[in-house]
């Protein structure tokens, strides 16, 4: 096969990319290709960055894309997935969900006419095999003319297949075979014969895009010299998106016809389960039930029983060897505050970081990760759906505002998969306001001092986001929310996909937090020999006395600022020290779980909403957190 | 009878040119007699030598435009015909349809909103009142029971609505199943749920072919429009 093998073509990397609705295994499969792990989830959304990866037997680049449905773009995902799509990539692997093929397939098609080098990846075959499909793979590539792979990614079936067809796929080059017979095949071959220009895609491809109404391609041609000409053969656009399409249906439901044998299929259990799931009787319980499954990880075993285990370790065989050794052996006593002593490198950032929030973020991401790849989380998007509509969300919010529970950051980013500006504003409000990240909320569940005080945290803040919500959705201007969203079937989590995920989500995080705390560290010692730190601490003790808190709260305030965990994990340190009281334990836990956003999620939230909108939540937050915060000290002292 | 079909033409036209992009009818390309038919049944007025529909000619007008698109639905969605078959019929239609008959359809049909081309259909009394009397056929998505099963009609609503129907595969033609309709609507299409809320589902249109394990009822369903249809025309 050398005669075709691509390396002799061109020299330079070779870019792959890899499309496909979400949800259909990209990233597994990008996984067993490269393997390096890209995030797979069971959610279609939640790849927001992009992975790429080397095949080192081939030595060509991958790229992971978001899911896409076609090359349209409606969400700012699929807007990047085209972009990279547009970049001239060496081939195109279309991953499709093999028992959904007569969906997917439309896709295919626009690709290939598009005039990419496409491979058609039929995945989870043993998933369409169990619903009753036999699909003839050597049938659907003659009918295209582009190589057609039957792969299961989860059990790494089929991936050399895939990589053979890719070193071999200049044989597969020469003119698509798939003809537009319909009455817009003249129209369509006209606007093209009307196109000069060099297009990353196909003037065939533009002429349609242009008739199924896609403004950026419009955008794309608007510098052509017949321009004008053009976009009076492509007429009045409204009518047409539709017939395109069924145009692409009716050409991959004719493939369809001929490759794939349907047998009788009666549902098992797992469809009964499924059903039920999203029942609501059953999907109610459920949902509290993997709430629950959250605190169980994050709150009990990662803040309590590990942080104490974890804590103690550190505490034994790194900070007291380090401060004994410190005093032994260095004189200035400003070099041994930047190491050791109260607020030292070692003894505060990396303390902070490795003793406390990594094993509540671990414990949280490893239960997250559970869930998502359960494919339980669209069903409770599906659940809560209509009562999110009165706060001006859709079920979709659902996942920010989950995840928003491990890493407020993380979660601003992962916005982007809501629709409209307007969904995104309120969430990423709710996200800076009132959703406490892992490190937060498990430093609560642990100082709290009884049930009854959880209850009344909870409820306030619960308030307080409601209110957030209600207010932001008849404030901030917009379309109201509608929503869509596929339901993946419900599957068993793969226990090394899940270790896996909360690896990479790890590798995320302390590259993001260990940084931070060390800089932190350095900022709070240049504060002291300055000054400037007692000043600011001592000007936020104004506002926490107010509230009822302790002067040396004031500090606790000021590292939240830093990072929120952070500050939780200071407040863990104050109470610890036994000089807050009951009511002052919950008025501290509302104050700093309102408190502002950290300067990492500061800076996520100006990168994706704008400065001004950030600025503004920042203020707000400084102001819910402090007058709340003063409510609930009256309350309690009322109610004693 | 041929001056009142090129009469009703006529103010068909004006209106088309008033209301949406037809061009504008200029007074020479009318004959005589059907401008004297025009003026005895005070449709339209004349003004500074162009032509107005007048308050009657508007309501005309509208009837005319309704009946039109309501046949075009009619023939393309439970008919099925072809389209030029469907312009030939919806234009000898739109002249002699009674108001009777009218509702039937326009109820039969679920009172549709737009036409196969995505026009606005005017609205009629029964989609004011939303009268029920005939047995339907097509139905919102929303308006379906669980184990309902369907084709997919048509789709309204604005082109946000169109380019994510037209993404996930719910185009006209299609087969859908309702699994559930609380707390979400939940939908299978060939192998694929979705979950939608309900101004999604009730800007798909749906014709209802089957009631799951109630084959009895179907039949039901299907005679009893048929005799309705006969006796209405």
């Amino acid at each position: 096969m050398e005669c075709c093998s691509i390396r002799d073509t061109e020299t330079g990397t070779k870019k792959i990319v890899l499309v496909g609705n979400p949800n259909v295994g990209k990233s597994m499969l990008f996984y067993s290709l490269t393997g390096k792990y890209a995030t797979v989830s069971n959610y279609p959304g939640t790849t927001v960055d992009i992975m790429v990866g080397r095949i080192k037997d081939l030595g060509m680049e991958v790229i992971d894309t978001p899911g896409m449905y076609s090359l349209i773009a409606i969400t700012e995902e699929e807007r990047v997935a085209r972009k990279i799509l547009l970049e001239n990539p060496e081939i195109v692997v279309h991953v499709v969900d093999a028992k959904n093929i007569q969906r997917m397939l439309p896709f295919t098609i626009q690709l290939i006419l598009a005039g990419f080098r496409t491979i058609l990846v039929l995945n989870a075959m043993d998933e369409a095999e169990k619903h009753g499909m036999k699909i003839n793979s050597e049938i659907i590539s003659e009918k295209l003319g582009i190589p057609v792979i039957k792969t299961i990614a989860t059990q790494k079936k089929g991936i050399d297949e895939l990589k053979r067809a890719i070193k071999n796929s200049g044989c597969f080059s020469g003119e698509p075979k798939i003809e537009l017979n319909s009455s817009l095949g003249e129209k369509i071959e006209k606007m093209e014969s009307l196109i000069r220009g060099e297009y990353p895609i196909s003037r065939k491809m533009i002429s349609v895009l242009i008739l199924a109404g896609d403004a950026e391609t419009v955008e794309m041609i608007r510098k052509e010299e017949r321009f004008e000409e053009i976009m009076a053969i492509a007429g009045d656009r409204d009518k047409t998106p539709y017939e395109i399409f069924m145009m692409f249906q009716k050409i991959s439901d004719e493939i369809v016809e001929l490759a794939v044998d349907h047998q009788e299929y009666r549902g098992g259990l797992r469809e009964l389960l499924s059903n039920l799931s999203t029942h609501p009787l059953v999907a109610i319980p459920m949902t509290f039930l993997s709430l629950y499954l959250l605190y169980l990880f994050a709150g009990v075993i990662g803040a309590q029983i590990l942080v104490d285990y974890i804590e103690t370790l550190y505490e034994t065989y790194i900070s007291t060897p380090v401060d004994d050794w410190l005093l032994a052996n260095i004189d200035n006593y400003w070099l041994r505050e930047l190491v050791g002593g109260e607020y030292g490198i070692i003894t505060l950032g990396v303390r902070y970081a490795i003793a406390i929030i990594f094993p509540i973020v671990t414990t949280f991401f490893i239960a997250f990760s559970i869930l998502e790849d359960s494919g339980y989380l669209p069903r409770v998007a599906m659940l809560l759906d209509s009562a999110f509509k009165k706060i001006g969300l859709s079920g979709r919010a659902v996942i920010p505002l989950l995840l928003g529970l491990g890493c407020g950051t993380m979660a601003t980013i992962v916005t982007r998969t809501l629709e409209t500006r307007k969904e995104k504003v309120i969430a990423t409000l709710m996200l800076a306001i009132g959703i406490p990240c892992s490190a937060q909320l498990g430093v609560m569940l642990g100082i709290a001092p009884d049930f009854g005080s959880l209850l009344i945290w909870i409820s306030i803040v619960a308030l307080v986001l409601i209110v957030t919500g209600t207010a932001g959705s008849r404030i901030i201007k917009g379309e109201e929310p509608t929503f869509f969203m596929e339901l993946p079937p419900l599957r068993i989590p793969n226990l090394s996909n899940v270790l896996f995920k909360t690896l990479t989500r790890l590798e995320w995080y302390i590259k993001e937090v260990l940084p931070i705390f060390v800089l932190i560290s350095v900022v709070i010692w240049i504060g002291r020999i300055t000054t400037v730190f007692d000043i600011v601490v001592s000007l936020l003790a104004i506002p926490s006395m107010a509230i009822g808190l302790p002067r040396s709260a004031g500090l606790i305030f000021l590292y939240g600022f830093f990072r929120r965990d952070y500050g939780a994990a200071g407040l863990f340190d104050l109470i610890e020290k036994g000089i807050f009281t009951q009511s002052q334990i919950i008025v501290g836990m509302v104050a700093l779980t309102l408190f502002v956003p950290c300067i990492a999620m500061f800076s996520v939230m100006c990168k994706e909403r704008g400065v001004k909108a950030g600025v503004s939540i920042l203020v707000l937050s400084l102001v819910t957190a402090f007058v709340v915060g003063y409510l609930t000290n009256i309350m309690l002292s009322l109610t004693g | 009878m041929i001056e009142l079909e090129e009469a009703e033409n006529v103010i068909k036209n004006i209106w088309l040119a008033e209301n949406e992009d037809g061009d504008e009818v200029s007074l020479d390309s009318i004959e005589k007699e059907v401008m004297d038919y025009l003026m005895k049944e005070n449709l339209v007025e004349v003004k500074e030598g162009r032509l107005f529909l007048t308050e009657n000619g508007k309501q005309r007008a509208r009837k005319i435009i309704r009946l039109h698109r309501l046949a075009e639905r009619l023939l393309n969605d439970v008919l099925g015909m072809g389209e030029k078959k469907i312009e030939e019929s919806a234009c000898r239609f739109e002249h002699f349809l009674d108001d009777e008959v009218e509702e039937a359809i326009c109820t039969l049909l679920g009172h549709p909103t737009v036409c196969p081309h995505g026009r606005e259909i005017p609205k009629g009394d029964c989609c004011l009142k939303g009268e029920e009397e005939v047995e339907r056929l097509i139905f919102r998505l929303s308006e379906l029971s669980p184990g309902d099963v369907g084709e997919i009609k048509y789709v309204v609503g604005g082109r946000e609505i169109h380019t994510k129907t037209i993404a996930f595969g719910l185009l006209p033609g299609e087969k859908i199943k309702v699994i559930r309709v609380f707390p979400a609507f939940v939908i299978e299409v060939g192998n694929t749920q979705l979950a939608l809320d309900k101004k999604f589902a009730s800007s798909i249109y749906v014709l209802k072919t089957e009631v799951e394990n109630k084959n009895q009822k179907r039949e039901k369903v299907k005679t009893k429009w048929r005799w309705r249809w006969r006796g209405g025309s």
